[in-house]
């Protein structure tokens, strides 16, 4: 089910809501938790009942892990605890990508199958993991197990995140239990919230979503101006489909009484590479920046104490080798291909260089021109992202840096022979309608996407003021309107 | 009473129904400006009003409309352009001849130069309202839709505020965009032997894919399709004017794939056969017997280059030419 679907709307969660806060009231908040579980549980099999009976074994079997963890916290349990996600992980989401890299490097032949990735798979893998980390560190305890199910299977965060750390939400659920919520009166704020998210993805991403489409049906085939829109176009597509399901999570968290962490911070605005990343999908960041980054980097400090390293070499060790290898598991992370390796590749050498910069004590560029490098940086990094294969990139990003000619389309003659550029056939931008409307809608996304905050970032700043509601009205009256035909989340695939 | 009680019992409703009657209005105001977003709401609005007397009426899709937008088909004032694309279909020819005809016009021939694909594949489902449902409104074109297009949904009932961009934004560019009642005469006449362009040197012209698609797509005319066709049968009986088909050129590659599978020749039939049980003569003709056309767009069905748009041009020319001489062939005679 997904949160812009007519039925979650205006059946699955007013039901659930309702029934929520009456089992509450009127039994208790175990019964509350139950209640949740049942209703996560229907939320996930709605999409397929066989893997949510896979998704209930993994949690139980990762029960089993912390449990055991929880008396033992035996470093090998963990890598064992960790080595099975990530093989269940790997099996489903990877099988293929590995076996076609290894057929091209044996000249092995094998029956590659379709892949049908579990949704979500991930998301709550990760989610899994930090918490048997954290429980073998002795930092989180084990708790009931309907606790623990809801705790992975909450249905906001269930199938796109954000990735949340058990030390965020046990608190809260152990409060239920005891029929408490932590934060009861936020039914306002997240209902505000969720309606900012759902705006932002049936009016703004979803309307760009036709247009960019089209760009990357003709990657081979772009122009100068029509890659940079494809570019421009898909990084503002992207944004405001995840954010906007961010803002739906974090809202509907606050809905049942839940507080989640928030995922993005106006990312675009961003003037370096590492306040990007500590802007945009915020909660994936510090999962690898705390599980995969600062152990290596740790490790890699104790090598440096140990052998006396300093200089280059100490910064090769200590900061871009961790930070290369965390951007390829996340690049990784977010598919199994070679776009998205070299997505996370170039993200990692961008922060290297930002990195380097600071270290090398360089002076500090101006504002403007540290966000236009960052920004390039960026739409480089979501054409490897977008595109179905290197070669498509790599022809996107050759039209884009290097075009040889820059022309104008043929309808757009007497523009073009008053700036002295020549006109050729343009292949998306053949209709001068289309591309006037691809134009304002990017003219119009692109300040609110760089300069509107995320809603979700402090919900209880919403105030129930007649301000509010003239804005959330025209918003809801779009949204209604453009709801018939939404699509898919493009984090979904992840 | 909360602030958010109140909030959600008084002031959002409040808002919301507010904004919805403040649309409501300005949409009463704006609901007779007549839409020119497209080229089929031009032509929507000039069938009616363009007070010329054209003698042939040609209709058809984008390959022919790229041509005959751009090269004037027949002599001055011979040929009524009422082509538009597939994304509004044969639907928007029937509407738009009919709307022609009940205007007073008499042509004596109607050309429908259309590729196959029009008459075989499904429309294109989002862009289906855009470019037909909201542009054709009068009872008959409703009630058409209604019966022989399932996806055909009409907005009518729905509040405004659920359609801003239809209600409000449309209403308004279109005031500012008028390009008057005439049916669009193209501004160039086609050079008699223009200079053909030759294949770009690089092989983005050719798509193996796109023909094995296009190869692999069903050739049966669509339910839809036949209705229409009976339509323009009827209207030629009740109108007087002789029906021509037309395919338009079609990339080689293509061709000689679908002519192997016999697809071709079995649509060829299958509009004869609607003709023929309808009792109205037609002749049917392909362009492509006589000249090839080399020079295509990507998707192999638009012709690319002003030289072989010209080429086409002229071709049409020379066929309504040989329709008025009473030398065409009509292939299903009463």
């Amino acid at each position: 089910m997904l949160f812009t679907d007519p039925v979650f709307i205006f059946a699955f969660l007013p039901i659930s809501l309702v029934l929520f806060h009456l089992a509450r009231r009127y039994r208790s908040g175990k019964f509350a938790i139950w209640f949740l579980l049942v209703a996560s549980a229907f939320f996930y099999g709605y999409w397929s009942v066989k893997y949510l009976a896979l998704l209930l074994s993994q949690i139980l079997i990762n029960y089993l892990f912390a449990q055991q963890l929880g008396r033992s916290q035996s470093k090998r349990l963990l890598w064992l605890a960790i080595g099975v996600n990530l093989l269940l992980l790997g099996y489903f989401k990877y099988r293929n990508f590995f076996l076609e890299n290894l057929s091209i490097l044996t000249g092995w032949q094998f029956h590659l199958a379709a892949l049908f990735v579990p949704l979500g798979i991930s998301f709550h893998t990760f989610q899994q993991i930090t918490y048997l980390t954290d429980v073998a560190d002795g930092e989180e305890d084990v708790p009931p197990l309907p606790q623990y199910i809801l705790f992975v299977m909450f249905f906001p965060q269930l199938i796109a995140g954000p990735i949340v750390l058990h030390r965020e939400m046990g608190r809260q659920l152990a409060s239920l239990a005891e029929n408490r919520l932590l934060h009861g009166n936020s039914f306002g704020p997240g209902f505000t919230v969720f309606c900012f998210g759902l705006f932002k993805k049936v009016c703004l991403a979803d309307n760009l979503a036709n247009f960019v489409d089209t760009t990357f049906q003709w990657p081979l085939h772009l122009q100068f101006l029509e890659a940079w829109f494809a570019a421009v176009g898909y990084a503002l597509q992207l944004y405001f489909d995840f954010s906007g399901y961010s803002d739906m999570a974090v809202g509907l968290g606050l809905m049942f009484g839940f507080l989640l962490p928030f995922n993005f911070n106006t990312p675009f605005a961003a003037t370096s590479m590492t306040e990007y990343w500590k802007r945009w999908h915020i909660t994936m960041t510090r999962f690898f920046t705390m599980y995969c980054y600062s152990p290596m980097a740790l490790a890699a400090h104790r090598v440096v104490d140990q052998r006396n390293i300093t200089g280059v070499r100490m910064f090769a060790l200590c900061i871009a080798a961790p930070t290369v290898i965390t951007f390829l598991a996340s690049g990784l992370w977010h598919g199994a291909g070679w776009t998205f390796i070299v997505f996370g590749l170039v993200n990692g050498v961008g922060l290297l260089i930002n990195h380097a910069w600071r270290e090398a004590k360089m002076p500090r560029l101006p504002g403007v021109v540290a966000w236009f490098l960052t920004m390039i940086t960026i739409l480089v990094t979501l054409v490897y992202f977008r595109s179905e294969s290197l070669a498509q990139a790599h022809a996107i990003l050759k039209s884009m840096f290097l075009p040889g000619q820059i022309a104008l389309p043929l309808w757009a003659d007497g523009i073009a022979s008053r700036v002295g550029l020549p006109v050729t056939f343009f292949e998306v931008f053949q209709a001068a309608n289309f591309t006037a409307h691809y134009v304002c809608l990017l003219l119009l996304f692109a300040p609110l996407a760089i300069l509107l905050p995320n809603p979700a970032m402090q919900p209880n700043i919403v105030r129930p003021s007649v301000t509010t509601a003239l804005v959330m009205a025209p918003m809801l009256w779009l949204t209604l309107g453009w709801l018939g035909e939404p699509r898919t989340f493009l984090y979904f695939q992840f | 009473m909360s602030e958010w009680s109140r909030f959600f019992l008084i002031r959002l409703p409040l808002a919301v129904f507010t904004v919805g009657l403040v649309v409501q209005g300005t949409a009463a105001l704006l609901a007779g400006v007549t839409l020119h977003r497209h080229n089929v709401d031009d032509l929507a609005n000039a069938v009616m009003h363009d007070g010329h007397r054209y003698s042939v009426v040609l209709l058809g899709d984008s390959v022919t409309h790229n041509v005959a937008h751009e090269y004037r088909i027949g002599d001055v004032d011979e040929v009524a352009d009422l082509t538009t694309h597939a994304f509004a279909g044969l639907p928007s020819s029937l509407f738009l001849l009919k709307r022609y005809l009940e205007s007073g016009h008499r042509p004596q021939h109607v050309v429908l130069a259309a590729s196959r694909g029009v008459y075989v594949d499904p429309m294109y489902k989002p862009m289906f309202n855009y470019y037909v449902g909201s542009v054709f409104k009068l009872p008959f074109e409703r009630e058409f839709l209604r019966t022989h297009y399932s996806g055909y949904m009409n907005y009518g009932w729905r509040p405004a505020a659920l359609s801003m961009t239809t209600n409000l934004g449309e209403p308004l560019l279109s005031l500012i965009r008028r390009p008057g009642n005439d049916i669009w005469r193209a501004p160039e006449t086609p050079s008699l032997n223009p200079t053909l362009e030759g294949f770009p040197n690089d092989v983005s012209t050719y798509d193996q894919e796109a023909v094995n698609n296009r190869v692999k797509a069903p050739a049966v005319v669509r339910p839809e399709v036949k209705a229409i066709l009976r339509e323009f049968c009827e209207l030629s009986h009740r109108y007087g004017f002789s029906l021509h088909i037309i395919w338009p050129p079609i990339e080689p590659h293509l061709q000689a794939a679908w002519k192997l599978t016999g697809k071709m020749q079995s649509i060829t039939e299958q509009l004869a056969e609607i003709f023929k049980s309808n009792q109205t003569a037609v002749s049917i003709d392909d362009v492509v017997d006589q000249q090839e056309y080399p020079n295509f767009d990507r998707d192999l069905i638009h012709i690319r280059g002003r030289g072989w748009e010209q080429r086409y041009a002229n071709q049409l020319t020379a066929y309504i030419h040989e329709f008025k001489k009473g030398k065409q062939q009509m292939a299903f005679a009463n």
